[in-house]
This record gives C-alpha cells, sequence and structure tokens, in this order.
C-alpha cells in the first residue's frame, strides 16, 4: 500500500476539519454504492466547494453535432451530472488573504489535479477548473494542513466574506476591518445557524463609505466601518445582490458597535433561515425577505432574535488582540536581521500624496540587488500598479493578472517574493488580481525586477484594460457568451493605442449570462452575454449595460442600452470611450456623461454595430470570441411559411425592444410610473409576438395577451428555458400596479431589469419555437 | 497504516510526458492550435474522452492550450522559454510502472503526430525529437528526490530503451518543490518514428 495524504498530513490538519474531509469521502463512497439520495449529496458537495462544470451533462457540440462524451457508466453526482466530468473546485479565501505558504500548496494542487492554473474570482475566492471529483478529499487534505477550507465557499450557506484588498493599509479607511471581517468569516463558518438558508448569504467589509473596493452595498450583508464617539462600530446594509434583478442593500443601522457585530450577523441569519424563502430558489435571496417584511420590520425582527441569543464568548474574544492578524513586517519580524524601514529613515513625504510614491532613494533593507537599475517598463508600472500605504516608507503593488488567471509556477515564485519583500501575505481582490502590500518603497526596483522574471509585471492594474470576467461558456454550465474571450480582444483592442487619460480609469466588467458573477451592473461599462437568431442562426451578442457606479459601496446599477453582436463589442467600446473622451464635460464620470448624453443617443452611435452580417458574408460573426465552433445549437432550414411566421415574430420582439428602451428613456427622465407602465407594455408586446409564431389571431388586449400566454406558452412548457424554468414569466403575470405617482425610483428601475430579461427569455423561446418547426419539416 | 516510502514512486498514477517543440513554432497563431485541437474532437483523433478545449495562451509561463480529456491534459506552449507538448495523466491506468509511462509516451507522440498533421500546422509544428522529459505530478509518492529516481530508474531505462536501443543519457536535478521530471536523450532516432500500436 502506497503512502497516502491522509496519513501524511494527519497531525498537521485540525481536527474538526480533517473530519469533514472524511466525511465528504465516505459519502463519495456511500454516493458510488447508491446509498447516498443523488440531491443530498450534490448539496454536501457544494457546500465543499465542489462544483458542476460545462458539459458534466455528458453532451457536448463539437461545432458540427451533439456528442455523447463517453465517459465510464457511473452513478450521478447531482441531477444530470456525470460522475467522471470534470468540475470546479472553488477554495474559499477568507478577504482574500493568502500566506506564501498557502500560495505555495495552491501551486501544487492546481499542478497535480486541475490544468495547472489558480484562477482569482470576483469574490476574492480562488477557483481550480477540470478537477475529478475523486482527487478533491486530497486536494482538501492539503489545502487544510495549510489552513485553507473550500467549506461552504458554494450551497446555500455564508459564502466568502469579502473585504476590501487594501484594509489596514489604505490612506482612507476609518479602521482596518482586517480582524472584524476575518472573525465573522469563520464565526459563521459552520455555524449552525448558518445551516438552513434557502439561498446563498454574501457578507462584505468596507473600510470607508465612499470607495469602490469591497462593493458593500451588493451584498446581502454589507458593514462598513464607522466611528462615533471615538468608538469603532460599523454601518450595516441589508438585502443587495445582483444577479438577474440587482437590488442595493438597505440601510439597517447606522452604527452597530463592534462589540455586537458578530451576535448581529448571527441573529440575521437565524431570522434569513426561519423566514426566509425556501421553496422558489428564485425569490430566496435575502433581498426578497427585505422588500416582502420592509427593512424596518425585518430590523425589528433581527433585534428581537439578537436579545433571545445565548451568549458566546467568540463574539468579542478576538476583540482583544485585533492586531493578531497584523502583515505589518514590521511587528512581524521584531528581531530580523533585515532592517525594514521606519519612519524616519524613509520618505518623510506627505503620506496622503499618492502621485509617485517611488523616489530614487537606495535600497532601505540593504540589499545591493537594489540598487541595479530599475528593469525596462518600471515607469510605467510604477505609475499604474503601485500606491502609497498609510504608513509612511510602505507602498503596495498590484500583481495584474489576465482574467484572474496565474499558472502555477508564477504563483511560487510570487510566493517566494512575499516572503522576500513584504510581510509573507498577499490579498485576492474583487478585480480579479493580487495586491503585495507592505513594499518597501525602496526595493520596489526590486519587486518589479523579479515580478517581471515571472511574468506577473504587467502594467496597467485596475485601468480600462484589465477587465473583470466571469467563467462564462469557458467553464459554466450557464454560460451564454464567451465572457472570458471577449474579455481579452476588448483588451487587446484598447492596449493597442494610447488611451485618452479620461479614459484610463474606467472599469469594464463583463458576465456571460444574467447572473452577473462578472459584476456587470457596477462598472462604467458592462457587458452581459446573450444570443439572437439571425436567419435561423445563433449569434452570440453582449449587452452594453452603462451607467454603472462601483463608488460609495455601489452608488448606481447601469442599465442595459444596446445588444452588440461580440464581435463587433471591442469596435463598440473603442467608440463608446472615444466619445467620452471627446464630448465628456470637465471632471465628468462616466455615469454621469451618459447620463447627460442620453441613451439614445449613445445608442444612435453604435447603430452600425449591432447589424449582423449574413453567414454567408460574414461567418465569424457566427462563432464566439477564441472557440472557432460554429455558435449553433440547430441546424435550421428555411421553409417559407415559416419564414413568414419568424418574420411576425421577430418584428414583435423587436417592437418589444423598442418600448423596453422607451421605457428607460422614461426613467432617466425621472417619470418613473410611466417608465413601469412603458416596461410592461414591452412585455406584453414580446409575449404577443410569441403567440404569432403559431397564429396571426393574436389578441391586442392585454389580459387576453396574458390568458392566451399562459395558456399557450407557460402551461404547455414551451416558455419552460431548460436553464432558468419559467422564472421570467412570473414578470408578466404578476400585477404590475404601473402607472401610478408613487412609484419608487427603484421599483421602476427593477421593473425595468425584468422587462430586458423577459425579452430575453422571449428571445430564447422564440429560438427553441424555431428550431423545432425546422425539426419538424 | 504506516507505508514504507521505498517504492512508493513505482505507484504513482498522474505521470507526465513533455516533447519540446522547435522555436520556430513561436510563429504559429494561437488560434490555429485552438482549432486544431477541435478538429480532433470533431474527428475523435484521439483515443481518449475528449471534452473540451481551454485556451490559457494570455498567462505567463502557464500551460498554453490544453486540450482537456477525461484520462489526461494534453497541452501545447508555442512561445516561452520552454515550447512543447506536455501529456499529463489524470485518470488512474492498469500495468506496471514501466507499463504505464511507456502508455503515456506512446499517447503523446500519437497527439504530437496528429497535430502535425493537421491541416492548419502542416509544416509549421515540430518536435526536438531527440529528447523527451518525463515524470510525475504526485508530490506524494513521487516527490523530484534522488530517491525516486533511484527507485524509477529501472522503468525509466526500460522505456527509453525501447525509444532509443542502444543507450540513453539522462538529466535530473532534484528539486524540493517541483514535481518529479527527468529528462531523458538520444540523437540517433526521431522520438515521433517510435512504432505507436501498443
Ligand atoms: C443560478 C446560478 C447562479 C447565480 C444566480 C449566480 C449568481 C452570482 C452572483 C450574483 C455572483 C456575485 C457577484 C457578487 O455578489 O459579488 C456570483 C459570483 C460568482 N459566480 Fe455565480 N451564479 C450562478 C452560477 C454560477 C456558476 C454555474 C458558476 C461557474 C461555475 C458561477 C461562477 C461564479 C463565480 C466565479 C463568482 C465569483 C464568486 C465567488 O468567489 O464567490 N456562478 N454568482
Ligand atoms: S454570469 Fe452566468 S456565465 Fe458567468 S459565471 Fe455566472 S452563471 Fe456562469
Amino acid at each position: 500500500m502506497a503512502a497516502t495524504w491522509k496519513e501524511r498530513l494527519n497531525d498537521q490538519i485540525d481536527e474538526p476539519l480533517g473530519r469533514e474531509i472524511d466525511v465528504f469521502e465516505a459519502q463519495i463512497e456511500l454516493r458510488w454504492q447508491g446509498k447516498l439520495e443523488e440531491r443530498l449529496f450534490s448539496e454536501s458537495r457544494l457546500r465543499r466547494g465542489v462544483y458542476g462544470q460545462r458539459y458534466d451533462n455528458g453532451l457536448r457540440h463539437d461545432g458540427q453535432r451533439t456528442q455523447r462524451l463517453g465517459f465510464p457508466e457511473r452513478p450521478t453526482k447531482g441531477a444530470n451530472t456525470v460522475w467522471d466530468a470534470p468540475g470546479m473546485q472553488r477554495i474559499k479565501i477568507p478577504l482574500g488573504r493568502l500566506t506564501a505558504e498557502q500560495m505555495d500548496v495552491i501551486a501544487d494542487v492546481a499542478e497535480e489535479y486541475s490544468d495547472g492554473i489558480a484562477h482569482v474570482t470576483t469574490r476574492q475566492d480562488l477557483q481550480l477548473h477540470y478537477v475529478h471529483i475523486d482527487d478533491t478529499p486530497d486536494l482538501m487534505r492539503r489545502l487544510a494542513a495549510v489552513g485553507v477550507t473550500t467549506r461552504e465557499a458554494c450551497g446555500n450557506v455564508v459564502r466568502n466574506v469579502t473585504a476590501c484588498p487594501l484594509s489596514g493599509v489604505c490612506q482612507d479607511e476609518v479602521f482596518d476591518v482586517t480582524p472584524y471581517a476575518h472573525a465573522c468569516a469563520y464565526f459563521m463558518l459552520g455555524h449552525p445557524d448558518a445551516q438552513d438558508f434557502g439561498r446563498k448569504f454574501k457578507i462584505a467589509f468596507s473600510g470607508c463609505r465612499h470607495g469602490s473596493c469591497a462593493l458593500a452595498r451588493i451584498h446581502d450583508l454589507g458593514a462598513i466601518a464607522t466611528e462615533r464617539d471615538g468608538q469603532r462600530g460599523f454601518e450595516v446594509h441589508l438585502g443587495g445582490g445582483l444577479g438577474a434583478v440587482p437590488q442595493q442593500a438597505k440601510l439597517l443601522d447606522e452604527f452597530v458597535p463592534e462589540a455586537e457585530m458578530l451576535p448581529l450577523v448571527q441573529a440575521i441569519g437565524r431570522v434569513f433561515a426561519r423566514l426566509g424563502e425556501k421553496k422558489n430558489r428564485q425569490r430566496a435571496r435575502l433581498k426578497f425577505l427585505v422588500s416582502s417584511l420592509g427593512i424596518g420590520e425585518l430590523a425589528r425582527l433581527v433585534r428581537e432574535e439578537r436579545k433571545v441569543l445565548r451568549d458566546d464568548r467568540r463574539w468579542t474574544d478576538y476583540l482583544e488582540n485585533l492586531q493578531a492578524l497584523d502583515d505589518d513586517p514590521r511587528s512581524a519580524f521584531p528581531q530580523d536581521e533585515r532592517t525594514w524601514p521606519t519612519s524616519d529613515q524613509t520618505d518623510q513625504s506627505d503620506p496622503t500624496d499618492r502621485s509617485d510614491p517611488y523616489r530614487d532613494r537606495q535600497g532601505a533593507a540593504g540589499d545591493p540587488a537594489a540598487r541595479e537599475p530599475a528593469a525596462e517598463g518600471f515607469d510605467a508600472w510604477r505609475a499604474s500598479n503601485v500606491v502609497r500605504q498609510r504608513q509612511p516608507g510602505y507602498v503596495t503593488a498590484t500583481v495584474r493578472l489576465p482574467l484572474g488567471d496565474i499558472a502555477a509556477g508564477p504563483l511560487r515564485a510570487l510566493a517566494e517574493i512575499a516572503r522576500d519583500l513584504t510581510g509573507d501575505t498577499v490579498r485576492t481582490t474583487a478585480e480579479q488580481n493580487i495586491v503585495l502590500r507592505w513594499v518597501p518603497e525602496a526595493d520596489l526596483p526590486e519587486l518589479h525586477r523579479r515580478l517581471s522574471r515571472a511574468g506577473l509585471a504587467a502594467p496597467a492594474a485596475s485601468t480600462i484594460v484589465d477587465v473583470t470576467s466571469c467563467p462564462g461558456t469557458q467553464t459554466c454550465k450557464l454560460g451564454i457568451s464567451s465572457s472570458r474571450g471577449v474579455a481579452l480582444a476588448i483588451g487587446e483592442r484598447l492596449e493597442a493605442k494610447p488611451l485618452p487619460d479620461a479614459v484610463r480609469p474606467l472599469r469594464v466588467k463583463v458576465s456571460g449570462c444574467f447572473n452577473a458573477c462578472g459584476q456587470h451592473h457596477v462598472a462604467d461599462i458592462g457587458l452581459l452575454g446573450v444570443s439572437r437568431s439571425v436567419e435561423g442562426r445563433r449569434v452570440p451578442h453582449f449587452q452594453i449595460v452603462l451607467g454603472g457606479d462601483a463608488k460609495d459601496n455601489v452608488a448606481s446599477f447601469g442599465l442595459a442600452t444596446a445588444a452588440v453582436p461580440s464581435k463587433n463589442v471591442p469596435a463598440a467600446i473603442e467608440r463608446l470611450t472615444d466619445l467620452f473622451a471627446k464630448e465628456r464635460h470637465e471632471g465628468e464620470s462616466f455615469a454621469a456623461f451618459v447620463q447627460r448624453a442620453g441613451k439614445n443617443a449613445v445608442r444612435h452611435r453604435l447603430e452600425d454595430l449591432l447589424r449582423v452580417p449574413s453567414y454567408e458574408q460574414e461567418p465569424s460573426y457566427y462563432s464566439d470570441w477564441g472557440d472557432p465552433r460554429e455558435y449553433t445549437i440547430t441546424d435550421m432550414g428555411e421553409g417559407e411559411c415559416a419564414g413568414e411566421l419568424v418574420t411576425a415574430t421577430k418584428f414583435g420582439l423587436a417592437a418589444a425592444e423598442v418600448a423596453a428602451y422607451e421605457a428607460q428613456t422614461l426613467f432617466e427622465r425621472g417619470e418613473l410610473g410611466l417608465a413601469a407602465g412603458r416596461a410592461h407594455e414591452a412585455m406584453l408586446l414580446a409575449a404577443q409576438a410569441l403567440l404569432r409564431a403559431d397564429s396571426s389571431e393574436v389578441s391586442e388586449v392585454p389580459e387576453e395577451i396574458v390568458r392566451e400566454f399562459r395558456t399557450r406558452l407557460l402551461d404547455t412548457g414551451v416558455f419552460q428555458d431548460p436553464h432558468v424554468g419559467d422564472k421570467f414569466a412570473q414578470y408578466l403575470l404578476r400585477p404590475n400596479g404601473a402607472g401610478s405617482e408613487s412609484f419608487a425610483r427603484e421599483k421602476a428601475q427593477e421593473r425595468l431589469e425584468e422587462t430586458m430579461l423577459f425579452i430575453e427569455a422571449a428571445h430564447a423561446c422564440y429560438h427553441r419555437i424555431s428550431a423545432q418547426k425546422a425539426r419538424e419539416q | 497504516m504506516t507505508s514504507t516510502l521505498e517504492n512508493d514512486a513505482l505507484f504513482a498514477q498522474r505521470l507526465a510526458v513533455r516533447l519540446s517543440a522547435d522555436p520556430t513554432c513561436g510563429a504559429i497563431a494561437v488560434g490555429s492550435v485552438v482549432a486544431a485541437f477541435h478538429r480532433l474532437i470533431q474527428a475523435r483523433g484521439l483515443d481518449e474522452v475528449m471534452i473540451d478545449v481551454a485556451d490559457y495562451s494570455h498567462v505567463p509561463d502557464g500551460p498554453g492550450i490544453v486540450l482537456v480529456c477525461h484520462g489526461a491534459n494534453y497541452s501545447l506552449t508555442l512561445r516561452g522559454q520552454r515550447p512543447g507538448l506536455l501529456y499529463q495523466r489524470k485518470r488512474p491506468n492498469e500495468g506496471d510502472f514501466a507499463a504505464r509511462l511507456d502508455r503515456a509516451v506512446r499517447a503523446t507522440v500519437r497527439a504530437a503526430r496528429a497535430l502535425q498533421d493537421d491541416p492548419e500546422l502542416r509544416g509549421k509544428l515540430r518536435f526536438v525529437e531527440t529528447e523527451i522529459e518525463v515524470g510525475a505530478n504526485d508530490r506524494l509518492l513521487a516527490p523530484c528526490t534522488a530517491e525516486t529516481l533511484t527507485e524509477l530508474r529501472p522503468a525509466l531505462t526500460t522505456v527509453a530503451e525501447r525509444l532509443w536501443p542502444g543507450g540513453v543519457e539522462l538529466d535530473f536535478q532534484a528539486d524540493a518543490r517541483a514535481a518529479f521530471r527527468v529528462r531523458l536523450k538520444r540523437g540517433a532516432r526521431p522520438i515521433t518514428e517510435i512504432p505507436c500500436k501498443p
């Protein structure tokens, strides 16, 4: 018998963690023997971060036909999920905080069990792709031995607790949220009060109110550092979330004293577990509870719940040593032979000056290598990737990772660099990068040289070319268009020429579908993957979402402006940014510019890019970025009769889009009730269009359209999407209450979002209908 | 149960084989390789359950373009310091170490040929035919140490002799962090000419 990781690491893994992994391994075994129910097994593995991946139903369209992947016959690991199909392993990284030792191990497991890539997610986690489920217990053990867990990385639980990557070193923070966020993460991990949620629960901590690093208000619970009478506490917001219909969190309490923070989170967890929706997944996030109860009533329930909680020492124990997690090398290596810079040895400049963090001083660490001349590209890198810390003499440098990906070799090199030049830890960021904190300023040339050698010195971090993207069609089962492909294409196009100053700091974020994992709503320019039918073929598109603003922990969400064929997206973005550079008013933000110019005008400028050339003219439009397979699911014939009906439906769908668009214009003018009314009409037009697909006799009366829609499309399952179900149909069916004067802004915006989704669903439904017709002919 | 460390390397399953590519392949467009891998899937051109193509050519020092299969991954790197085709076994295989390694080498060579035969890559993709790197991605059973090399030497020799009868050179460097790798070299016979049928 060969050695096993289990015995090798036996005494390096904390007892409860080790047991959990053993239990999971046993569950795998039981599932194999058919003794564990599919659904139960599926949720168990999700709670350990073991996620499905594209093609795991064992089918894949290879560009010519759908092939059944010849996996061995085995039990399933979930509904329609083949055991042997590779999956994704999400690794929970609270606060994005990683030590050098942890990076080494992650590099090892990425190399041994995955494809050699560690991927940073938009919530500061790491993911490995193409992992076989049989390898996951050992993978988890190796991580556990260095204090990393995958527990509750997925599933209906408290997900990764995130925080500003600069917490503790940021110039703007009220105080360092690190110990609070960390305590919260580990207090809630596996907490019995957090095991019975209807849906996931996301928490973020922000060190300041105005920043855009932590995105607190798109979380189920967002905590923002604040002080009152010299006391530390948090402004707490509840019920935010992205997804199909984004929602800004509501203010629950302006000041929760630090000692009350953990009991509050616990109380919220209990209320959510008790009252949150359980049956209907689509309405199970906390945001729906906030909507249905109102924040006032929810606050009252939470206060009541807090009163009956039994005291727990963990609520406050950590407050006694708030410095426990400091990565300040000055405290970590008091007797180090290296002389860390002290404020009197180093830069005495104003710490709030962020303009030029590096001065031509000699290496304070006394390392002769630091005196070598700076490597090529140093200045540009320094200007874009380095910020001064609150602590004089120290800077934080961003390692820009393309699409959040880092290979095992460079990850090990980064671990080595973190050991040698910083306080040993790094943080991942929501922009899918990694920051090295506590770099002595004088070591910057040395740092840059070593990063260059490892291929990690790409400049332009956190600029428009540093595009954020969800996994999209590459690995996600739900992806509609290639978010990663388009993200790279955008970066390449924009990097090809010098960018105006106003354009550089803009952010682009891409999601492969409406689930919004790429956080497209909060970008200056967001992209949302959709598909369109053109002459019977599918064409990948992206909705361009404009007007989002991540400042103030998310001030506003963007709205869809136009659906652009994927292949035209880089050109469209270039056009938009050129427009912005030329026509913006002094100091105007992108969101404000779009608002002033009006979406109509902006859309008008993109008009020529919205058209899709015929397949014969330009077949490249019919495949996606980075994927030469033809982007289609059926080969459709063109019957004349079908052709005519198609035209009527398509015409109707286009009319629906125009109406939705007008609704947005009304919304922007502040005519909220009218906007919601017009949005509802848009849905009616889309429903009517669909009904036309198999009948020319379609009513014009709203009630009749809705009735017909229900009986002919919904009850028959025609509108049923294989992935989404009939979720979006509900937007049309429920009372709309529009037209009234008192329509709240947020409600109206929600209606606009829903309308867009309904129209998307109608497009998808229409595609299925046409495909079906083609097959029948 | 404690195990004797002595023969553990022979249990290693995640074997790796690497053929170096000629540096001129740096001129090949990434898209051509991605397309070639997709064509292989369409034609079911390898004896594998072929799943998908993952393009990591944007990642410095990364795996390049990966053909993900159930049993193994094949990744082709065009640029960077070490262009080449890397085979990495993922699922366990039958037979003793030498047999498994032999099969891994053959699979790699077959994939190399299939790529060289691709209409878009023909005449452009060349592999260095006088050496091959083999190893294991298993830091538990086969750490990159002299002991592992000692354990595996007989099996490595068997496989190498089959490639180049008449003697091989062996190049190895221990490395506490890296996965076990050893380079086998010989001048005479092109690797892609060795018989593939097991
Ligand atoms: C019904 C299905 C899904 C919904 C509603 C959903 C929704 C979301 C939302 C809203 C976010 C978060 C942004 C934020 O809150 O900051 C997110 C994060 C994310 N999602 Fe999804 N998602 C779904 C499925 C998936 C799938 C299938 C994948 C890919 C396998 C995926 C990958 C990700 C990733 C990588 C993140 C960043 C996450 C993290 O580290 O926690 N999502 N998802
Ligand atoms: S946004 Fe859609 S495509 Fe992207 S990861 Fe989320 S579910 Fe998948």
